[in-house]
């Protein structure tokens, strides 16, 4: 097993054969690039050393089969209409063997395949956030200091980011082909999805919406720009009315009047919000819970399928109230005021950099159950919570 | 009964009495057919029906690439999502479903194990029924308008926000799915019970190991279908918040349930493919099909793994990334089987005598197409390269070449290997050989740009596309007409040959198994005198030579 | 079902006399009961797949949402649905006493036992059209004009609880669900917040005709005050 990863890794490094620009060359040394999309991204070489694994794979088994095909049919062609060749029953040597074969090399590809997705399904702690609405038919972008954009995204290229994704409708799948990345985005008040990429190219690429989402599905793309940093910058100086995300966030803290039971002393009806970002919570049961975008936009939308130690379900739930930007702006603000970003309120984006207490990994799986079921009936926990304190150093889920 | 009979001579003596009763001339008039509690007839009334569903599903498939050829489309959107949705209902659950069990396997099933009928004939009429009423409420349907979900159906859209005629698709589909339930009860049942004395289980022909494999895959994967589409049809009718998030539900669980099914639905739809295949391989170059057992089994390993992959079609649905790895390896699994196929049906050609008939062209042409459709199901099985190509053209090519590539290619091989056995006429041989190379031709030249298209990122389902991915598409619907066409050509000459072919004798190719034992075509009953078996599968020193 | 075809091949002769029972495919008694016998085992497996994917969607719901699910079980009549359980098994028993009957030939109590059963079906039918009928009356259906019945309730259940509940423990569960969850019984305690506060559950998005569902939905957690789970909430 530990020779298999070796191998994978080392084949991996394939990727390491760049041009001066950087570019994977390997597809162009083989004349193979019009097979490929733009690699955009620090995963598309990866994905691509696969694929073209893989092809030259297909090609050796197509022409070995094909070959013996064609081979047999003329040695072995019938001559006369009443011959009847001998019986073969088979060999358990050579079954085993084109059983055994297939098996390893099919083993392998799934480690190598396993081993991308891993990375690709890491968020890293210190990505910036781009929030991401799917809608009938088009996306909306909101970048943490404030700019809103619709079916055209503007990111800095060389900087890790981190996609928060959410849908007002149905199920919708973001999907920038130049950055191999795809994630599906499935309504629900208890999910958000995440995926990162990290652009290696300047340039346009197609974001496409990848799962069919009803009459105009095919109209539902746009164009991600990426820009080297001192453009981004200037770009981002072009200003947004109304202030950063967390600011937006802040003041819909006080329109909503979440302010009048969340006070900062922790003495309001409600838990205080200070510091409490990617920290996990107890919650009553015995249960706990990661404090991630996603358990912030369930505890708004339907804030009673989590109560906090100690409070009362005392919260009106704020479905059809708040709109998924809004939604996301607040948690920007409740992100501004985790624990490491308590003291700038409006910096979400930019003081995560400095790489401050682990992000938590996104845990949106296939049921939105993040708490341990079985203390679901408040019987008395099996599992100290304690134990459960630690956040992931690295979160290897979305 | 009589037990001691050398069955060639004793049935071909019958035949030689002017002419002979057979299952085709027993009984005149409608009533006659559409009462029918013969396997064979009811074989002829799904081999009717299900053809008439073939040409509507091609005629949508033609409009889909027409509407290709630009990138703006040359339909409306809605329009055009009715086309593709219609085109996959059509061919999944109305074609490639029935195609090959309830034509050849209800034709030929009871015939190869030695038995006079299935163990349910009233049932296997009751399954023909089922068909007919789901196909009525299909194109009810699509004449009403059409449904624009996809064939997936997933919720939400189908159940809060599509305005397209939902409701009645599922019914059908609802209702066609006891078709498939009911013909896989008569297969298990008359294989287990049926068979005739000294036919014992690896006597069996490989043909009926694939349609066994098949038939359980239908009973267990079947009824999940059924209740999904029912729950789904209920969510819409009366928002019971079993799949709508906004109440409370999960979309994510209603594609785990859907794709519990329809991954396994893949299976129904190659294995019984695999089984002619076999057939067309061993009769055709006149050799036992290279390990037999292990081919045998690898049809149940294969019924038995597709259980346990439908998660790898949610690769990127916000499923758990471990549960992703755990679906990953499973698929790898599952493909090892179908790699045993491969490889043994190629040393079943070495030192035998092969034949350059269409039904062994399309056994070869099956072989290749297969290995790519199978080749490509590891890209997509693999995790990290999956992210890239699902829901992308590369995706609807894997799953055309082994639908296409594998099913109909073995259908047809299928259909030109037993067509004198069912109609009692020969096909023109050159004519089909000919048709047989436009199809492999055409085929390959409409899917394998879309592997392209797909990599290079071109999204699925989409009724306009940026304009660099034209030249592909144009490639793509130019080997559509050409498939077109050699498939009308088949249609052409098998409808021509009923009337104007060759009588066909007994055993035509020279082949083994009991079908060949038996007149073309068989009397009702299927033998004249039971027969006895006493000789291993696939044994081509107790057969005739061809005769010519 | 003993009808031969009357398009039987003339060259066909039977050497041996038929039981009148045998069909003509079969060749023995024996085999046509074997496959009998095996058809409906595996038609039963179908029919377990069947509602083995109502019975997940069940358990998925069930354990997501079980403090709706306890408090749906709830509204169900408890005697009613143990009086209807004993009405079922008792049918079942009679059938296939009836059965038994059958193969020994004592034709008599073949009519007895399937009278019986006609009789207890009929009473089945009678108590689930009670049961049915009062959950209408009260609205307490999966869909449309859903109301919660009961004003004082502190706990309530979702829609899908609901509908769960009618569909799949309607059957079999009623009983055993209500017992099991009968010490859910509410206490007054409820703190405030009666009202959906800030527009509540009223200004809720489309579909609209299920606003009231949701509402439902999310009052069966947001007045869980009175939930047996309350001398936890005062740690």
């Amino acid at each position: 097993m530990l020779e298999m990863i070796h191998g994978i890794l080392a084949l991996s490094t394939f990727g390491a054969i760049m041009d001066a620009s950087g570019h994977f060359a390997l597809p162009k040394l083989l004349g193979m690039s019009w097979m490929l999309p733009d690699q955009a991204s620090t995963l598309a070489p990866d994905v691509d050393n696969l694929y073209l694994f893989l092809v030259g794979l297909t090609v050796f088994f197509t022409v070995l089969i094909s070959g013996a095909i064609i081979y047999f049919f003329i040695k072995y062609r019938r001559r006369s209409n009443s011959e009847i060749p001998e019986l073969i029953h088979g060999s358990v040597l050579l079954e085993t063997t084109w059983s055994v074969i297939p098996l390893l090399i099919s083993l392998f590809i799934f480690a190598w395949g396993a081993k991308i997705y891993l990375e690709q399904y890491t968020v890293p702690n210190d990505a910036l956030d781009i929030y991401v609405v799917g809608k009938q038919w088009m996306w909306k972008f909101q970048h943490p200091e404030g700019q809103r954009e619709i079916n055209e995204l503007h990111i800095p290229i060389g900087k890790k980011i981190r996609f928060v994704m959410a849908t007002e409708d149905v199920i919708h799948s973001f999907y920038i082909p130049a950055f191999r990345m795809k994630e599906d985005i499935v309504p629900g008040p208890n999910r958000y999805s995440t995926v990162w990429a990290e652009a290696t190219q300047t340039g346009t690429f197609h974001i496409f919406c990848a799962e069919y989402c009803g009459t105009s599905h095919s109209g539902m793309i746009g164009w991600v720009t990426v820009m080297n940093n001192k453009d981004y910058e200037a770009w981002l100086a072009g200003g947004a009315a109304g202030g950063s995300m967390a600011e937006r966030g802040a003041a819909l803290f006080q329109q909503l009047g979440c302010i009048t039971c969340h006070h900062s002393d922790g003495m309001g009806l409600a838990p205080k919000l200070e510091g409490v970002y990617g920290t996990v919570q107890m919650l009553e049961g015995d249960k706990t819970v990661l404090a991630d975008d996603s358990y912030v936009r369930e505890s708004i939308l339907s804030p009673t399928a989590k109560i906090v130690r100690g409070y009362k379900p005392l919260m009106p739930p704020f479905q059809g109230i708040v709109s998924e930007e809004q939604l996301q702006q607040l948690i920007a603000y409740v992100k501004s005021i985790g624990p490491a970003q308590a003291a700038s309120p409006a910096g979400a984006g930019k003081a995560a950099a400095t790489s401050p207490a682990p992000r938590p990994p996104i845990m949106s799986t296939g049921a939105p159950e993040t708490v341990s079921p079985q203390s679901v009936q408040g019987t008395p926990g099996k599992q100290p919570a304690q134990d459960q304190q630690t956040a992931k150093p690295k979160g290897a889920k979305r | 009964m009589s037990l001691t009979a050398t069955l060639p001579a004793a049935n071909a003596a019958a035949q030689t009495n002017g002419e002979p009763l057979n299952y085709l001339n027993n009984g005149h008039g409608i009533r006659s057919w559409l009462l029918t509690k013969d396997h064979k007839r009811i074989a002829i009334l799904y081999l009717i029906s299900v053809s008439i569903f073939f040409v509507i599903g091609g005629i949508f498939a033609l409009l889909v690439r027409i509407n290709l050829l630009s990138p703006n489309g040359l339909f409306e959107p809605d329009t055009y999502n009715r086309i593709f949705t219609a085109h996959g209902i059509v061919m999944v659950f109305f074609f490639l479903v029935p195609a090959v069990p309830a034509i050849l396997g209800n034709f030929l099933l009871p015939i190869m194990i030695g038995a006079k009928d299935m163990a349910f004939p009233k049932i296997n009429l009751l399954s023909w029924y089922c068909y007919i009423i789901g196909a009525a409420f299909a194109l009810t349907a699509l004449v009403a308008g059409g449904v624009d979900t996809g064939w997936t159906f997933y919720t939400p859209y189908s159940t809060t926000y599509s305005n397209s005629n939902v409701l009645l698709t599922g019914i059908g589909i609802f209702i066609v799915g006891f078709s498939s339930i009911l013909t896989g009860i008569n297969f298990i049942v008359t294989v287990h019970t049926m068979r005739a004395p000294g036919m014992t289980w690896f006597r069996l022909p490989l043909f009926v190991w694939a349609h066994y494999a098949t038939a359980l895959v239908i009973m267990l994967g079947t009824p999940v279908l059924a209740i999904t589409v029912a729950l789904m049809a209920l969510e819409r009718i009366a928002h019971v918040g079993i799949f709508d998030p906004a109440l409370g539900g999960d979309p994510v669980l209603f594609q785990h349930m859907f794709w519990f099914y329809s991954h396994p639905a893949v299976y129904i739809m190659v294995l019984p493919a695999m089984g002619v295949v076999s057939e067309l391989i061993a009769n055709m170059s006149r050799k036992r099909i290279f390990g037999y057992k292990i081919v045998a089994m690898s049809s149940l390993a294969i019924a038995v793994f597709g259980f346990l992959v439908w998660g790898h079609h949610l690769f990127v649905a916000t499923q758990s990334v471990y549960l992703g790895i755990i679906f990953s390896f499973l698929s790898y699994v599952v493909a090892i089987p179908s790699a045993i196929k491969v490889f043994n049906w190629t040393a079943t050609l070495f030192k035998g005598s092969i034949s350059f008939d269409t039904p062994m062209l399309y056994g070869l042409g099956f072989i290749g197409l297969f290995l790519i459709g199978g080749m490509t199901g590891l890209f997509t099985a693999a995790l990290g390269l999956d992210v890239h190509i699902t829901d992308t053209y590369f995706v609807v090519a894997h799953f055309h070449y082994v639908m296409v590539g594998g099913s109909l290619m073995g259908f047809l091989g299928g259909m030109h290997l037993w067509w004198g056995k069912i109609t009692g006429r020969m096909y023109p041989e050159s004519w089909a050989r000919a048709a047989m190379v436009i199809q492999f031709i055409g085929f390959n030249l409409t899917f394998f740009p879309q592997f392209l298209l797909g990599y290079l990122g071109m999204p699925r389902r989409y009724a306009s596309y940026p304009p660099e991915f034209q030249v592909l598409h144009v490639l793509s619907t130019a080997g559509a007409t050409i498939l077109g066409i050699g498939l009308l050509i088949t249609i052409i000459y098998f409808i021509w040959s009923l009337k104007k072919g060759q009588r066909a004798p007994a055993n035509p190719w020279g082949a083994a198994g009991l079908e060949w034992h038996t007149s073309s075509p068989p009397p009702t009953e299927n033998f004249l005198v039971a027969p006895v078996v006493t000789w291993e599968a696939y044994d081509f020193t107790q057969t005739e030579p061809k005769a010519q | 079902m003993a009808l031969i075809d009357t398009e039987r091949n003339p060259e066909h002769v039977e050497s041996h006399e038929h039981h009148p029972h045998l069909m003509h495919h079969f060749d023995s008694m024996e085999q046509q009961r074997e496959a009998g016998n095996l058809g409906m085992w595996w038609f039963l497996l179908t029919e377990i797949m069947f509602f083995g994917g109502m019975f997940l969607a069940y358990t998925v719901y069930r354990h997501m949402y079980f403090d709706a699910f306890a408090a749906g079980s709830n509204v169900l009549n408890l005697w009613w649905g143990t009086f209807n359980t004993v009405v079922l098994i008792g049918s079942s028993l009679t059938m296939a006493l009836a059965v038994f009957h059958a193969q020994t030939g004592n034709s008599k109590k073949v009519v007895i036992f399937l009278l019986a059963t006609v009789l207890l079906g009929s009473i089945f039918l009678r108590v689930k059209y009670i049961e049915y009928n009062d959950k209408f009356v009260e609205h307490v259906f999966p869909a449309g004009d859903f109301r919660w019945p009961i004003a004082n309730e502190s706990v309530r259940p979702n829609n899908i609880g609901d509908l769960l509940l009618i569909l799949v423990g309607a059957e079999h569960l009623n009983g055993a669900g209500a017992s099991e969850n009968g010490l859910a019984e509410k206490s007054p305690a409820n703190t405030g917040a009666q009202d959906p506060a800030p527009g509540g559950c009223r200004a809720e998005q489309p579909p609209v005709d299920s606003t009231h569902l949701r509402c439902a939905y999310h009052e069966a957690h947001h007045d869980n005050g009175g939930s047996p789970y309350e001398e936890v909430h005062a740690t």
